[in-house]
């Protein structure tokens, strides 16, 4: 026994060491920072589902927390294994995972990239994100369509003749009706800037019908332009995208100057691509447009109001906006966090006296849950909370 | 058994000593790091105050305490476990090679005990995992020991906690210390399986000559290609196979390339060793 002696030790302090180790990090784990919205005022069931993604500071350490309402803060795990679960586990495509499992293998996961209706879910990609493709060469698109209820699959390709060469190109917006898809793309050359296409698909026939080219950033030596797409990534079925062509004139010293912003709204139902005319007052603020369906947002912060114009695209009309009044004083403050979806306003406002979670009617502005996200555990008490991107979850 | 054990701490004694070097190398040089970049941040702080001629809490209010991550981040605390690696790298070679080219051919003692040959293959194979997962343990002691010094250095109105989870966010760390205790026998036992192949080269070379060079760099890069051929499919074929089925492919390559490092050690070791 004694000429094992140190064979011995050094085994019995590995066993010890890394299980004590193991322990202590899973302990850790559990007392490591965790938040919970403690309700304020109105229904409860309003946060059942929801989970908040956050961004957490305090010192030194940085961590990316999930909140939901009973205090379960999932970390992001920082580990080499555990990074193949995590996009699958809370991913706003679990559902899509767990019912379409074979359906879903090689898709890119992306809320653009994905249409679906009451029969069908469509998934389109570039493969490889069109990643180099030279001019002349083929740029393909994959289709895949799935039919819901038998659960059959169909993929084909299309493709077309790249007219210039691009360093890659992503699918921004899909849309499927009367046998046809139109797959929303931005193309982004190699020779600089961005062009805006809409590829239009014969589903029947496999082919690929029109390669429309929407807009394209234009260059010289005076004026430059860029272009930005608006989607509705809360839904599968986007009847609407808008897309604006900002153009600025080179300034000697400093940023260069806005002279002029266009908005544009394409109807997928019946192709028509109008000029949107925004309100002149409205216009700084376009930047933070929301399409939600058949509604443009542009939420517009004030000292202490959230002002929420909105604009009918059925109508083709501005309708009076909503005001909803903040807690603090967003000026001194941090921006509030804003989204929304399912016919709900949700905000989140770091105050001086913590972070504040509001949901609103959409519609009448009727408060429907007032509530306070409070930490439980942390090792520093002073940190920074920022509201990134609030999810359902499907238990 | 008995003679797998009297091997294992035969091959355990050989290596000590310079095993405690390396042990204190580390010691040495991260202790010494927690008292420089601690000492340095600490002068930077005294120096900011006595410049602009603020108080202490002052300085507090317009700049953010740090924490421990100073010294984790700093050279002197991961130079040691990268010299460690290169160190222990290097023995995997040596432990065959001191057996032919020592003062004496030691191997032919080693092959005429009167226990299966594969023996001294699993024990020089445990020697290096009991090697490795020794300098693993000394880190995990030496963090709260480091932890120590540096909050006895920095006072406490300049410092923040540093917990156990933020050492995550050091590369080399979630690479040594993997998130659970799962994952750390996955990946430690990856780490075998590549030990045991580099075993296997070497036995082949040493079985075949000249020949045996080219074997073992033909069986070394059919391994490494079976072994990483899931992880290298599931980058080509971006999302294609979830990660239960990735795991499986591994855990299924794994056991082929064990399987087969294990048969072929002993193979060779049986009928083709030259001495």
């Amino acid at each position: 026994m004694k000429k094992y002696s140190i064979m011995i030790i050094i085994c019995f302090a590995i066993i010890t060491a890394i299980s004590s180790y193991y322990i202590q990090l899973a302990i850790a784990s559990k007392n490591a920072v965790s938040f919970t919205i403690e309700t304020t005022s109105g229904d409860k069931k309003e946060i059942d589902n929801l989970m908040l993604q956050a961004s957490y500071q305090s010192g030194d350490s940085h961590r990316q927390l999930y909140i939901t309402k009973d205090a379960a803060t999932l970390q992001k795990r920082r580990s080499i294994i555990s990074n193949l679960n995590t996009p699958y586990e809370i991913s706003k495509y679990q559902q899509y995972f767990q019912e379409h499992r074979n359906f879903m293998r090689g898709k890119y996961l992306s809320p653009g990239n994905f249409f679906e209706d009451d029969v069908r879910i469509i998934h389109t990609t570039a493969p490889g994100n069109g990643e180099n493709v030279l001019k002349g060469n083929l740029l393909t698109m994959d289709i895949s369509i799935l039919d819901k209820k038998s659960n059959d699959s169909l993929s084909f390709d299309v493709s077309t003749t790249a007219q210039v060469s691009y360093n890659f190109l992503l699918v921004n917006n899909v849309y499927a009706d009367n046998g046809e898809i139109k797959i929303l793309a931005t193309g982004y050359p190699s020779n600089g800037g961005s062009e805006l296409h809409l590829y239009t698909v014969d589903v029947n026939k496999k082919t690929l019908l029109y390669d429309a080219l929407l807009a394209k950033e234009a260059s010289d030596v005076d004026t430059n332009s860029t272009i930005k797409t608006f989607t509705d990534d809360n839904k599968y079925q986007k009847d609407y995208f808008v897309y604006m062509i900002d153009k600025y004139k080179r300034q000697e010293e400093g940023a260069p100057k806005l002279i002029s912003s266009q908005l544009y709204l394409y109807n997928n139902k019946n192709n028509e691509n109008e000029k949107l005319t925004i309100p002149e007052e409205l216009a700084p603020k376009v930047d933070s447009l929301l399409l939600q369906g058949s509604e443009i947002f542009i939420p517009v912060f004030s000292a202490d109001d959230l002002q929420l114009n909105r604009y009918n695209i059925e109508k083709k009309q501005w309708e009076k906006p909503l005001h909803i009044q903040l807690a603090s004083d967003v000026l001194n403050e941090m921006v509030p966090f804003l989204q929304i979806a399912n016919d709900k306003i949700y905000i989140s406002e770091s105050t001086t006296g913590g972070h504040l979670f509001f949901i609103y009617d959409l519609r009448t502005g009727k408060s429907l849950y007032e509530g306070q996200i409070k930490q439980e555990n942390g090792e520093n008490a002073d940190y920074t909370l920022c509201i990134e991107l609030l999810t359902e979850i499907t238990h | 058994m008995k003679s797998y054990l009297k091997l294992v701490n035969f091959e355990i004694n050989r290596f000590f000593k310079l095993y405690l070097i390396i042990m204190a190398l580390t010691v040495v040089s991260q202790i010494m790091g927690t008292i420089i970049v601690s000492k340095g941040n600490m002068n930077y702080i005294n120096q900011v105050i006595y410049e602009n001629q603020l108080s202490v809490s002052q300085y507090i209010e317009e700049n953010r305490p740090f924490s421990f991550q100073r010294v984790v981040y700093s050279e002197w605390f991961t130079m040691p476990i990268f010299f460690c690696m290169a160190l222990l790298m290097i023995y995997v070679f040596f432990i065959w090679y001191r057996e032919w080219f020592g003062k004496n051919t030691f191997i032919y003692r080693l092959l005429m005990l009167p226990a299966e040959r594969i023996t001294i293959y699993f024990s020089k194979l445990t020697a290096i995992m009991l090697f490795v997962l020794g300098l693993i343990t000394l880190q995990i002691i030496l963090v709260p020991i480091e932890t120590f010094i540096f909050n006895r250095i920095v006072p406490a109105e300049f410092r923040t906690s540093y917990p156990l989870i933020d050492f995550y966010s050091v590369e080399i760390w979630r690479w040594l210390y993997p998130n659970t205790i799962i994952e750390f026998i996955l990946m430690y036992g990856i780490g075998l399986i590549v030990v045991a192949i580099i075993f296997t080269a070497i036995l082949l070379e040493r079985s075949y000559g000249l020949k045996g060079i080219f074997s073992a760099v033909a069986y070394s890069v059919l391994s490494f290609g079976i072994l990483v051929a899931p992880v290298i499919l599931s980058s080509i074929y971006t999302s294609y196979f979830y990660p239960s089925e990735i795991l499986l492919m591994e855990l299924v390559t794994s056991i082929i390339v064990l399987g087969s490092a294990f048969w072929i050690a002993n193979q060779l070791l049986k009928y083709k060793i030259r001495v």
